[in-house]
């Protein structure tokens, strides 16, 4: 209850308080309350956009979406003039699992193996990584982060962007990964033959197909009732071979696509495609055979000399006019904060604003089996959004205001408070 | 190797002539018989090609001690000149090979001293020694070079070894008789390649490229010190400075640069060198770059082309590229290959004098890779200049070798035909006046041994095996594999009727099912280690077959 | 279909093939009715710019249209100059002379590769210029080279900007105290050791320049017993940065360093610097701005190694608001496809203007270049490097239409075709696919100093 006032009474302070600005001494905390958001813009992403309205979120959640709600108690947000959005979901970082990229002390995405799909993501998430504020300010308010190397690196987890504990983080969503072998020349370094390139990608198919065997066993066994000894490992890659855990398969060359869906065909598992940068090559084969794909980075090298130089930005679109149902991801870890820009991309190289729209919200949330509660402003959703003063694919709006979860972030990391210190500096050099 | 050694002017004027005499015996018999008869040979009644472009019909050839002493229809013999009758032979100039390293061994450097610091390495460990003499680490009369003159060379100019930029001077060697000295020449050019050690200054290009002009800088002042000392000893002493010393007769113009390119943008890269600080410059290795021929024309640079021409590339298509994109890719992987092919032909178009070099080439695609030369532009007599009096222009011997004439060297290429045309053999070759004989003989107890593994599309699908192919005392035999057709596993039959050429191949087979017997003849065309061909089961239809000879652990040149 | 695609192919290569060794090539085209961004003089709208000879003729409203030049209609589109990337390592066959701490000597005009796809697509960016640096393997590296993307030339000399003065490059920080330090146990090891390398390099060649002066004097004399010094392009070149011939460009990152290099040069009298990546630039930027000519930044980059870990996407606009003549480059053969979307990055991250933004990839750059008097803005006199946005250039949604080099026009998006590659390797059958985007940088041509360490070591190292 002491704790109840205190937000409160912090919280009054704190919407006086032009934006960016702290109190000396003090850290804004997030806080949840009852936000009466006022006179928006609401761009729901599940049906049309709403002119001039409120919503309000109360228990963490949207609890009303109309013109001229009451102000009641609430914490009223004037919203005129500005757009409300779903909070956006990148589909593929590694946030929260690395602090420094070149410092090996900050990296916990990789184990060592080829086989370690019981290695949970979600457990290395450092909730105070400094990106994280760094992200969320830009409207990226959930992402999936994910372990890599190897054949089956481990499984991915969703988390929210606001929270103490990895529990508190996480946003109800795993996925165990895969590294499809590739047969494709990598980088000017590879001086392998196009035979043993062949080879070598064949031979390490069979080594999964025996592993996938093993735990296809594995499973058959615990259905029976029989006994089995410890080995997390299979027992893991039992709840994908079982339907429990979908399966992330990553490829990309065009010719390994056509392989993994060969691979996936007669498996009865859930399958989401990662990566997929060559997919416009593909586009008719993954359409029909109904998988999913998570693409990107969008901006990106064409993966060939020979390509047109914008296949990468063009590659969600074409894949999505294909009929491939497509989310972006940016790859990335301290830039998620991205994630707009490169739908951006999509969006000005033939995806169109709208379906750009989806492919950081509702559909990731739908891949994500959280789309009762991500991905859309709808009543009864989680209150993870965002207000911003334009559209926020655009460089140029500012994101005024998010919210995870119905809790308020404060608008500030340490980007900005740098800026807030050194934009004029005391003790300049004298003239 | 004293400084004012090193003042005389080089390379061509310092050849040589050796002891032509033979070597006292010393009351030793020839307990095996080895000796020859005496130096002198007449060639009678043959079609000679003195040089590219010419045909001289029921010549004579004289030669004794190695020179050439009489070329002409009507000559007196002299009683003692053994005879090679040449009345069905045609008779060429001998092969002269650019930029070759057969037969030569790599230096040892020196140590790298305790503390060693990687940017400022003693010049040897820099890979930068243009002092090194090649002769020093070049063995005569090794296999390989005995190899190369079966194919008609018998004088080349060979490089020294070494991972860096300036391995050492080049010398000219006559594939002639064991035993013999046969350097021609020494300190022939400085050798220079965009290469490096690795690891120490310089690695890159960009160090290669300053540390050259820093060199070039500095020789100069040490020939400026030099004069200076000579007139007046007054003076501190001169550092003696191997590398340096290299490099003046190559500022003072008296020694080319023999300049190894890898690719076109390393042309550019000479041309600069050569435009900043002037120098005589032959470039080596040229593969590409056809625009640069009137720049190179323009600047008088000598050109000397590799016949190490790249792998056809429609040979190779891996498997599952089928794409649209694929194929428009393919097309002009296809287009730069045909222009590689093109550019001797290119360069003879120009009115370029280059020369050709086999490094890197393996010796089997000598002929293939010039008759592809040929095929794409180049025409026979270009061919045949190339490996005759250009390179010998190049080298500065054309007053002795390159041609045939009297009073020039007795390197000689005989042939069954003309150069060029199918089937033609080399029956000898001379090679300062030795006479090695190539003539095909059945030879006992010689023997070849491929494996070919093939696959054949037949109604039953795929087949696949192999083929083991013997040439044993001038007759082929073998085996084949092929999976049993009653499923149990590979089954072997012997290879019957075998007849292999150069560019076909034929053999029959018989394989049992059951109580039948199935007679299958097997025929198609040999390109390389490449087969198409077809597979006739007698009574059931034709089927087509591939196969690739599978690669033998064979010695590179390269 | 083949044949006639190998037809035109062998015509095409037979026409360069006779063109070769020319000027380069000057253009003129007519820009009918563009939103005009001009950088140095606001936008002028329903604009016409006509090019003559690869130079800007004239700028104005309804200008008559000269007869036999093309003539583009822009009616709604945005015509701004060539972008000018001033970190850039497209278009080089090597990066880094690793092998010592100070490599002033080489030269990056020596390793220039008029092949690289990145030209084009830079090109497809918008970017007309790019300042090819060596690495920061080094504390004093190479001498770069600013290039024209005049792609399809085979000849490097005519990428070249014949115009544009010396610069070279410095790195500080991590770089070379990894490379030499750690790597190959030569100093520095810490930026103590790369203040005393700079500051050696220096006093060298400062003596160097005695014993040179000294040989000069004596040489012709009568009975001189002097004896001539040996030549050394290393010290000459720090010789030429001493008398201001040379731009120096700084790979740095730390406030502390920046500090420390400003002080060098205060020292030795040089003032012609720029730093370039400087993400703590803005703790410094008072100094940058009075003692500097700029910093060149990222955007947004940040946290691939330590040194950037106390960055902020604010570093421009600080920079900016404090005076700092500031751009922002690329380092990479992907960010120079978009620096136009880099620029915008400074409106979200401290609310720069349009003007200010797009200054930060056009005018500041060319000054940072000593080249701003022929480009960087669209004024009459300056040479035609221009692109063409059917939005305007700080849009998400812009792309560049075309692209012109001194008046001739070397990108149209509506004439792309697929495959731009100038040269195919004759034995290509399985293209290689590279999945990186930063796969050339900073550190490339060190790794094998650092085989032992991993290869993680090598992803981001900017």
């Amino acid at each position: 209850m002491k704790n109840k006032i205190s937000i409160l009474f912090l919280s009054l302070l704190l919407l006086h308080l032009p934006l960016f600005a702290q109190i000396d001494g003090e850290v804004i905390k997030a806080f949840k309350g009852d936000f009466l958001l006022k006179n928006a813009r609401i761009y729901t992403v599940s049906s049309e956009i709403l002119e001039g309205t409120d919503l309000l979120i109360q228990d963490g959640k949207i609890a009303a979406i109309g013109k001229g709600l009451p102000e009641e108690n609430h914490l009223v947000i004037d919203c005129s003039g500005k757009r409300l959005y779903p909070g956006f979901i990148d589909s593929g970082t590694s946030l929260g699992l690395v602090e420094v990229n070149s410092l090996p002390e900050t990296q916990d995405y990789m184990e060592l193996g080829k086989v370690t799909p019981q290695m949970q993501a979600l457990t290395a998430v450092n909730p105070n990584a400094v990106a994280i504020p760094v992200t969320r300010v830009s409207g990226v308010t959930t992402v999936l982060t994910q372990p890599r190397g190897g054949y089956f690196p481990g499984t991915a987890a969703l988390i929210q962007l606001n929270g103490y504990t990895p529990d508190q983080m996480d946003a109800g969503f795993r996925a165990v990964l895969m590294n499809f072998p590739s047969a494709a020349k990598a980088g000017g370094y590879d001086s392998r033959s196009a035979e043993t390139i062949q080879k070598e990608a064949e031979k390490a198919v069979e080594e999964i197909d025996a592993i996938w065997e093993k735990a296809s066993t594995y499973h058959q066994i615990q259905e029976k009732g029989g006994e089995v000894d410890y080995y997390p490992e299979m027992a893991h890659l039992a709840r994908v071979v079982s339907g429990e855990l979908p399966l992330f398969i990553e490829v990309n060359a065009a010719k390994d696509i056509l392989s993994a869906l060969e691979w996936v065909k007669d498996k009865e598992i859930d399958v989401v495609f990662t990566g997929v940068a060559e997919g416009w090559k593909v586009a008719e084969k993954l359409s029909e055979a109904g998988i999913p794909v998570i693409t990107g980075p969008v901006l990106a090298l064409p993966t060939r000399k020979s390509n047109a130089y914008d296949s990468s930005y063009a590659n969600a679109s074409v894949l999505q006019k294909a009929g491939v149902k497509v989310t972006i991801r940016t790859q990335d870890t301290e830039n998620v904060r991205n994630l707009p820009f490169h739908a951006g991309f999509a969006a000005a190289y033939g995806m169109g604003t709208e379906e750009a729209l989806k492919a950081i919200t509702l559909h990731p949330a739908e891949l994500f089996n959280v789309a009762d509660k991500l991905g859309s402003l709808e009543v009864g959703k989680n209150a993870t959004l965002f207000l911003a003063d334009g559209d926020p694919f655009e460089p140029k709006t500012q994101i005024h205001q998010v919210f995870i979860d119905g809790y308020k972030i404060p608008m500030t990391n340490r980007h900005i408070r740098l800026y807030q210190e050194f934009l004029d500096r005391e003790m300049k050099p004298e003239n | 190797m004293n400084v004012r050694d090193l003042l005389i002017p080089f390379s061509v004027s310092c050849l040589f002539l050796f002891i032509l005499i033979t070597q006292p015996l010393f009351g030793q018999s020839d307990r095996n018989g080895e000796r020859r008869l005496g130096s002198s040979y007449v060639i009678t009644n043959t079609t000679l090609i003195p040089s590219p472009g010419k045909i001289l019909q029921n010549q004579h050839i004289l030669f004794e001690e190695g020179i050439i002493t009489a070329v002409g229809k009507d000559l007196s013999i002299p009683a003692a000149a053994q005879e090679i009758k040449g009345d069905s032979l045609f008779v060429y100039a001998g092969f002269i090979d650019m930029a070759n390293k057969t037969g030569v061994v790599e230096p040892t450097l020196p140590e790298k001293p305790e503390g060693f610091d990687p940017s400022k390495p003693m010049p040897e460990i820099a890979g930068i020694h243009p002092h090194f003499n090649v002769t020093e680490y070049y063995q005569q009369s090794n296999p390989h070079d005995k190899a190369w003159r079966k194919l008609g060379f018998t004088l080349a100019q060979k490089l020294p070894l070494g991972k860096g930029m300036l391995p050492g001077t080049s010398a000219l060697v006559i594939y002639g008789q064991e035993g013999k000295n046969n350097l021609i020449a020494e300190h022939q050019s400085i050798y220079f390649k965009f290469s490096t050690v690795g690891g120490v200054y310089p690695n890159t290009n960009l160090g290669v490229m300053a540390t050259w002009r820093d060199l070039i800088q500095n020789a100069r002042l040490y020939k400026k010190h030099l004069e200076m000392y000579a007139a007046n000893r007054n003076i501190s002493r001169l550092e003696k400075k191997p590398v340096l010393e290299a490099l003046m007769p190559v500022i003072n113009g008296d020694m080319p640069v023999l300049l190894e390119i890898s690719d076109e943008l390393d042309i550019r890269r000479a041309l600069k060198m050569k435009d900043e600080n002037e120098f005589r410059l032959v470039l080596t290795g040229i593969n590409e770059g056809d625009k640069l021929i009137p720049l190179l024309k323009e600047k008088k640079v000598g050109a000397v082309l590799t016949l190490n021409l790249p792998e056809d590339p429609s040979s190779e298509i891996p498997s599952g590229e089928k794409s649209e994109d694929f194929e428009t890719r393919m097309d002009r992987t296809k287009g730069a290959y045909k222009q590689s092919l093109a550019l001797a032909g290119k360069y003879e178009a120009a009115g370029i004098p280059f020369a050709l070099t086999t490094k890197h080439l393996p010796r089997g695609d000598f002929s293939k890779n010039l008759q592809l030369m040929v095929e794409n532009g180049l025409s026979k007599d270009g061919a045949l200049a190339a490996l005759t009096v250009n390179p010998a222009k190049l080298l500065g011997i054309d007053d002795r070798t390159g041609t045939i004439s009297e009073g020039k060297m007795a390197n000689l290429l005989i042939m069954t035909d003309t150069l060029f045309t199918k089937g033609a053999a080399i029956q000898m070759v001379v090679s300062d006046g030795y006479v090695f004989d190539y003539s095909e003989k059945p030879e006992k107890g010689s023997k070849e041994e491929a494996t070919w593994e093939y696959e054949a599309e037949t109604q039953g699908g795929k087949s696949t095996g192999t083929w083991k192919i013997n040439l044993s005392d001038g007759k082929w035999t073998g085996t084949i594999t092929y999976e049993d057709p009653q499923g149990q596993g590979m089954k072997t039959s012997s290879i019957e009727d075998a007849v292999i050429t150069e560019e076909k191949m034929q053999f029959s087979f018989t394989v049992s099912v059951g109580s039948d017997k199935l007679d299958v003849e097997v025929s198609g065309n040999l390109s390389g280690k490449k087969f198409t061909g077809d597979m006739k089961i007698i009574g059931y239809g034709t089927f087509p077959v591939k196969a690739v000879k599978k690669d033998k652990p064979e010695k590179s040149n390269g | 279909m083949v044949r006639k695609i190998l037809v035109s192919i062998i015509i095409l290569t037979l026409f360069i093939g006779t063109s070769q060794a020319q000027e380069i090539e000057k253009g003129d085209v007519f820009i009918q009715n563009a939103h005009v961004i001009t950088i140095t003089d606001g936008i002028k709208e329903n604009t016409d710019v006509w090019v003559k000879n690869g130079i800007i003729h004239q700028i104005g409203n309804q200008l008559q249209v000269p007869r036999d030049v093309p003539v583009i209609d822009a009616s709604g589109k945005f015509l701004m100059p060539g972008i000018i990337d001033a970190h850039s390592h497209v278009a080089l066959g090597a990066i880094n002379e690793a092998s010592s701490p100070i490599t002033a000597e080489v030269k990056m005009e020596d390793v220039i590769d008029p092949f690289d796809i990145g030209i084009y697509r830079a090109l497809a960016g918008g970017t007309t210029i790019s300042h090819a640096m060596h690495g920061s393997a080094n504390a004093i590296g190479g001498q770069n080279i600013t290039l024209k993307h005049r792609y399809g030339t085979f000849n490097p000399d005519e990428l070249v900007m014949e115009e544009a003065p010396r610069t070279i490059k410095f790195a500080l920080g991590e770089n070379p105290t990894r490379v030499h330090g750690r790597g190959k146990n030569l100093q520095p090891r810490s930026r103590m050791g790369v203040e005393a390398v700079i500051r050696n390099g220096f006093e060298e060649a400062l003596q160097y320049k005695e014993s040179w002066e000294a040989w000069n004097k004596v040489k012709d004399q009568k009975n001189n017993r002097q004896v001539p010094p040996t030549f050394n392009s290393r010290l000459e070149t720090l010789l030429d940065i001493l008398d201001g011939e040379i731009i120096i460009h700084c790979h740095s990152y730390r406030a502390d360093e920046i500090y420390m290099l400003i002080q060098v040069c205060q020292d030795y009298g040089i003032d012609k610097i720029v730093f370039s990546h400087v993400n703590e630039g803005f703790k410094v930027a008072p100094e940058l701005a009075k003692y500097t000519m700029g910093a060149s930044v990222f955007s947004d980059w940040w946290a691939y190694k330590f040194e950037v870990y106390y960055s902020t996407a604010y570093n421009a606009a600080i920079l900016t608001k404090n005076g700092v003549i500031t751009s922002i480059n690329s380092d990479s053969a992907e960010l120079i496809r978009h620096l136009y979307h880099e620029a915008a990055k400074t409106q979200r991250y401290g609310g720069l203007s349009d003007e200010e933004a797009l200054a930060l990839i056009t005018i500041n750059p060319a000054r940072q270049l000593g080249i701003d008097q022929w480009v960087g803005s669209i004024e009459e006199g300056k040479q035609a490097d221009l692109v063409l946005f059917d939005k305007h250039p700080l849009s998400i949604y812009a792309i560049p239409q075309m692209t012109w080099v001194d008046g001739i026009k070397y990108f149209d998006r509506e004439e792309d075709k697929t495959d731009q590659r100038l040269k195919v390797d004759p034995e290509e059958t399985l293209e290689p696919m590279f999945l990186h985007a930063d796969h050339i940088n900073c550190m490339s041509d060190v790794d094998f100093y650092f085989t032992g360490f991993g290869r993680n070591l090598f992803e981001h190292n900017h």
